[in-house]
């Protein structure tokens, strides 16, 4: 995974990640999951996919743009304050963890270990906020639920970005 | 580039474990609870569970209703878009919540004299 230099590669694909990234959150606000599992806020994590890859691709920094981006536009597109709250700080936590990955863990880790990672972390930052909007710890039993799940929504997401990622490999 | 890599597998198996420790906390560390805490932003009232009720509570525009019955508590029906409360189910045992997030409500078991109410009633 090489890092483009061109800074107008990463302009236009900054920009593909982050409409990328909306196209994703908006084609998941479409198919609720609830069937599934009766959490509020409990989705596939698509746009995971696209920061991922800009980690990776294009950079730190813009990686960390996108992240901001992406909770942003969504919330004013089709979300409200308290969702963009919660996908911000869900999305900061899973950073985190990004940055752990990319400096600290580098080639021991794969798209499919970080994106399990980023999904617990993105499910536990959205718990926290919600135990302090409700003022209530026993939130937090809800993670009992999502860990697990994580494992399997990340293992998708992993898959798909390693799938993006041999495109990525040869046109960024 | 190698499929699947040790630190993959690693996070996985450390997920696992924490559900799997999480899940056993819960199976031995709780009882059955005997009051039911209802939190309509912020501001919480109390209810015992072995009295049968039904309350009608609205807000943030939402109109939700739970149910006090056999000993569990439950959200009947929402206006909520999404209905996680209504699909959620019943809850009896202490600490067991069930949240509405659009609406700011939330209904949890508890035991005697464990939480600071604004309200005691019943």
């Amino acid at each position: 995974m090489t890092m483009t230099s061109s800074s107008a590669k990463r302009v236009a694909f900054g920009g593909l990640f982050v409409v990328l990234s909306l196209m994703f959150s908006y084609m998941e606000s479409l198919v609720p999951l609830n069937f599934l599992l009766p959490i509020p806020g409990f989705k596939l994590g698509l746009a995971n996919v696209c920061v991922m890859l800009a980690l990776y691709y294009l950079g730190t920094v813009d990686a960390f743009i996108i992240t901001l981006l992406k909770s942003l536009l969504t919330a004013m597109l089709f979300g409200t304050p308290m969702s963009f709250v919660f996908s911000l700080v869900g999305g900061l936590f899973a950073f985190c963890f990004l940055l752990f990955a990319k400096y600290i863990i580098k080639e021991k880790i794969g798209f499919i270990g970080i994106s399990v990672a980023c999904a617990a972390l993105h499910n536990f930052g959205q718990v926290a906020t919600a135990s302090v909007i409700f003022k209530d710890t026993a939130i937090f039993w809800y993670m009992e639920w999502l860990l697990p799940v994580s494992i399997a929504t990340g293992i998708i997401t992993g898959l798909l970005a390693v799938a993006f990622g041999r495109f990525a490999e040869k046109r960024i | 580039m190698k499929k699947i890599k040790i630190g993959d597998v690693i996070v996985i198996l450390l997920l696992l474990l924490i559900t799997a420790g999480v899940f056993c906390f819960r199976l031995f560390g709780f009882e059955n609870g005997n009051t039911v805490v209802i939190s309509v932003d912020g501001v919480s009232s109390s209810y015992p569970l072995d009295i049968d009720r039904t309350l009608v509570i609205e807000n943030e525009g939402i109109t939700l209703t739970v149910v006090i019955k056999d000993k569990k508590a439950y959200i009947d029906n929402s206006d909520c878009p999404e209905k996680n409360c209504v699909l959620s189910g019943k809850i009896g045992k202490k600490g067991e919540i069930v949240v509405c997030a659009p609406s700011k409500v939330y209904i949890k078991i508890a035991g005697e004299g464990e939480n600071d109410y604004d309200f005691i009633l019943g």
